[in-house]
């Protein structure tokens, strides 16, 4: 199965569970994802559900304007420096919702790294240290 | 005529008798002594002539052989100081190659030895210069960690989202 069938799966789930307020209701996304789950099963796909998720939650994001970022630090947030972070983000990528996923990894000795999909915003002392080595090692 | 026979007391039939004679004994010698003798006379004769054209048969094959050695002898030598001079001359090409092949191997030998100390050199440039940046980025890394903490990261994670 190809990446693009994937998200044509993924696809065709974000509009049976978010096509309109009805089906949006919890009872009738359960139902649905049960006949998907069953759908998959009965064509072999159920080891590419991890895939398709992934791809319904791109798409639903994309669709509801929900931006996920990863953020990766030394030490935990502030509150006031996430709502700081949050709104940064927000208006970065012109967003409604912004989502995020807090990291505490000391190897970064300072700073901040976050990580929207592919795009990396890496202002990290670690990440300002390996440039330098490169830089010297040229 | 009867007094001739009568003075020197002629008997025909003794001369008669005497030739007979004579026949006889002259036919004997004949058979038993002159005819083997003769015989042996030839034989001798042929022996001798046949040991003297034998002799001189030898005498020209040996000529012949002397003239054959001599001109093969002559061939040797003529063949031998060709071969000589040929061996020299290709002596000579040999070593000049071989010279010259030494050279080479000299001349590349010596760029080789160069182009390896030249490596050999960068390469402990590089690592001198990888080693030098590494202790330089750990120490950078052990000072900033120790800075990096409270207000000061903070302010860095701060000033990172102006920049976002």
């Amino acid at each position: 199965m190809s990446a693009r069938e994937t998200k044509e799966l993924a696809q065709v789930l974000l509009e049976m569970t978010d096509e309109n307020p009805e089906s949006r209701e919890e009872a009738h996304v359960k139902k649905t994802l049960k006949e998907f789950a069953t759908y998959l099963k009965k064509k072999g796909l159920l080891r590419k559900a991890d895939a398709i998720i992934a791809d319904y939650r791109r798409l639903y994001n994309k669709k509801h304007n929900i931006v996920e970022a990863t953020v990766t630090l030394t030490s935990r947030l502030s509150e006031h420096t996430r709502v700081e972070l949050r709104e940064a983000l927000k208006k970065k990528h012109n967003a409604r919702e912004v989502h995020m996923l807090e990291k505490v990894d000391q190897r970064l000795i300072g700073g901040i790294r976050v990580q929207i999909e592919d795009e990396v915003y890496d202002s990290s002392i670690q990440n300002s240290l390996k440039q330098l080595q490169t830089e010297l090692l040229k | 005529m009867d007094s001739l026979i009568t003075t020197f007391h002629i008997d025909w039939k003794i001369i008669i008798a005497q030739l007979i004679n004579f026949a006889v004994v002259f036919a004997v010698l004949y058979v038993f002594a002159l005819k083997p003798l003769k015989k042996l006379m030839d034989e001798r004769s042929e022996t001798i002539k046949g040991g003297l054209d034998n002799a001189e048969k030898q005498k020209e094959l040996l000529a012949a052989q002397e003239k054959e050695y001599a001109d093969a002898l002559a061939t040797a030598r003529a063949e031998a100081a060709v071969m000589l001079r040929e061996a020299k001359k290709d002596t000579e090409a040999y070593r000049a190659e071989m010279m010259e092949k030494a050279l080479a191997d000299v001349a590349n030998t010596v760029a080789n030895g160069k182009k390896q100390i030249e490596a050999d050199k960068a390469k402990m440039i590089e690592d001198a210069k990888k080693e030098i940046v590494a202790i330089v980025m750990q120490a950078t890394e052990k000072v900033l960690g120790e800075v990096a903490t409270g207000k000061v990261e903070t302010k860095l994670v701060e000033e990172s989202i102006k920049n976002i």
